[in-house]
């Protein structure tokens, strides 16, 4: 990092707090600090439920899992056009009418306070720590470029976004969230240019991607039907469905986006732009991991991605380490031959010498990938760290040690901005529960608006704190991204069901909606630890079993009762 | 259509029948984008 990427850091920060607090203004009143009064433009509204979904872990962790596994997360969205749709059609005309500040608000109109209660503890729950997690993230990298503790690193980051989120409230969350997208897609936009110029001369994107395809990093669809395969067509489209159906219309960070829309066919439009634009930005995303990857051929990667764990390997057996090394790069070169050659071959007619360049690379990529396989091995034991995995830090490092001067800074910068505009959603909307469903309900019913904005701005102060405690813990779990996912399979599937039954089923009455979630939080949790299905079709299993227990518990009530 | 005419339009209530041919739109768009990127990944992988 050199003054000039330090600069541009140091001056995206200032005007992201700046531009927050000054939105403090028009959020005195509860209609204004949690749903600027319901006066937002659906652009704006739709460039926010972008941003909050895609956090830095889609920067950075989808980059390296592009990198490491290919194109095969892509499919995961397959399902998400489709669950805007249903939303659309289904809960934002009833959420929006009802005139409600949380999801979970309309559960007491439509069953009973403790169904509400329930619920919005589930979500602060799972949330609470899901945006931990999101803190952590970022912070990785930072802590690698700036060489600061990990601590330090999330309390910077998880602080900043606590502040312009404390004053300003959700007009604040959406306004930054608008701006943050544009300078995330500038910094990708400028990443994919400069790594398509950095190919050798004689490879061009095609030839790249010829070797990507070669590889396996291009597949997009798997239709094998395997429930303990993490990524396929069957997990896109069904499981991930029943997930972005929880997650856009149950979870409170979401939904308090479209409760900020002008009217109901606002709220719709700012869905429907979310559905048209998210595959092909993950498409985006996912072929700067690939490209990277294509990079990688012709110049030596690090053998290790994580800098630290890699120093602190070699500092314990620098012997060992350093043989490890020297091979690899043997190895490193004997691909890149391989990998020039197979480029070479593309170009010719002669299909016998194409089929052999196609095996010599694919023979080396082998040889190559074992080789690194033994050099993370090498880290766990000798730094006894079982859980060691440095696909976050693909993306980070690339970065580096290839972008030039100011670029770093811009990079850092979109980073930081991906991170905060979901951190930020998601603070506020944990604020918005604890202040409506708990303290406004159950503690202070005739409050003042200056005491539930104010109850809100504390509450925002004190997740803040409560996620980077978390955050702390989250650094070290593997592949982030997936992390998240898990916490909230644990939860979304169920309160999905509760959902189904207010909205789809007349006759499910509130002892059913109440008993229906604990079962399927249950069966989850029997299913995670008793089976081998992947996370994804957790949601399934929870909606399903919510819905199904709850329609038979509510047979049980008297059909005229609530 | 400049952007005022544009707020007014969206702001209205619409009727359902319009807004289920959006729906059908963007289910089929997205299909074809599933099918674009399967021969994409067929294309390069071959």
């Amino acid at each position: 990092m050199q003054f000039l990427d330090w600069a541009i850091v140091a001056a995206y920060l200032a005007y992201v707090i700046w531009d927050g607090i000054r939105m403090t203004k028009g959020s005195d009143n509860v209609e204004g600090f949690f749903l600027a009064n319901r006066n937002l433009p659906w652009w704006a509204v739709g460039l926010s439920v972008m941003a909050t979904q895609m956090s830095a872990i889609t920067l950075v962790g989808t980059t390296g899992q592009a990198y490491s596994d290919g194109m095969r997360f892509l499919q995961f969205y397959y399902a998400l056009p489709f669950a805007m749709i249903i939303l659309c059609i289904t809960v934002v005309p009833f959420f929006y009418r009802a005139k409600v500040f949380t999801a979970y608000e309309y559960l007491e109109k439509r069953f009973d306070v403790k169904t509400r209660t329930l619920t919005s503890l589930f979500f602060l729950l799972s949330r609470g720590l899901g945006v931990g997690v999101i803190i952590a993230a970022p912070a990785v990298i930072l802590s690698i470029v700036l060489g600061w503790s990990e601590i330090a690193t999330i309390f910077a980051i998880g602080l900043t976004t606590t502040i312009y989120t404390m004053f300003g409230g959700v007009q604040a969350v959406t306004w930054t969230d608008v701006k943050q997208m544009v300078l995330i897609f500038v910094g990708l936009g400028v990443v994919l240019f400069i790594i398509l110029t950095s190919f050798p001369a004689d490879v061009s994107l095609t030839d790249g991607l010829y070797l990507a395809g070669a590889s396996g990093k291009l597949t997009t669809i798997d239709t094998s039907f395997d429930l303990k395969e993490k990524y396929t067509i069957w997990s896109g489209l069904f499981a991930a469905l029943f997930l972005f159906l929880s997650y856009f219309g149950c979870d409170q960070s979401q939904v308090q986006r479209f409760l900020t829309a002008k009217s109901v066919a606002q709220g719709r439009t700012s869905l429907l732009m979310s559905a048209f634009l998210k595959i092909p930005m993950q498409f985006l995303i996912l072929l700067i991991g690939v490209l990277v990857f294509v990079f990688y051929q012709f110049n030596a990667p690090p053998m290790i991605f994580n800098d630290v764990e890699a120093k602190k390997a070699a500092a314990t057996r620098s012997v060992d380490y350093g043989a490890l090394e020297g091979n690899y790069k043997q190895i490193h070169e004997q691909r890149k031959t391989a990998a020039v050659e197979f480029v070479r071959a593309q170009k010719e007619t002669d299909k016998a010498a194409l089929d052999a360049a196609r095996d010599g690379y694919l023979k080396a990529n082998k040889e190559f990938l074992a080789v690194r396989k033994e050099a993370t091995e090498f880290v766990k034991t000798t730094n006894k760290n079982s859980s060691f995995n440095d696909v976050n830090y693909v993306f980070p490092m690339f970065v580096i040690q290839n972008m030039p001067m100011g670029i770093i800074g811009l990079i850092i910068a979109a980073i930081f901005a991906a991170a905060m505009s979901s951190i930020s959603s998601e603070l506020n909307a944990l604020a918005t529960a604890s202040t409506i469903d708990f303290y406004r309900r159950h503690f202070n019913k005739e409050g003042t608006d200056k005491q539930f904005v104010m109850f809100g701005r504390i509450a925002t102060f004190i997740w803040g704190i409560f996620a980077c405690i978390v955050a702390i813990y989250a650094t070290n779990l593997g592949s982030l991204i997936e992390v998240v996912n898990k916490f909230g399979s644990f939860f979304y599937g169920s309160l999905l069901g509760v959902f189904v039954l207010a909205i789809g089923v007349k006759r499910a009455r509130a002892r059913g909606a109440f008993f229906g979630l604990l079962f399927g939080i249950a069966s989850v949790w029997i299913a995670s630890n008793y089976t081998d299905i992947e996370f994804l079709w957790f949601n399934v299993v929870g909606c399903v079993v919510t819905v199904a227990a709850g329609y038979l518990i509510s047979l049980t009530v008297p059909e005229d009762s609530k | 259509m400049n952007k005022e005419e544009s707020e007014v339009k969206i702001d209205k209530e619409l009727p359902d029948s319009w807004w289920y041919r959006v729906y059908a739109a963007v289910a089929v768009t997205t299909v074809i984008v599933i099918a674009l990127l399967w021969a994409f990944s067929q294309y390069f992988s071959s």
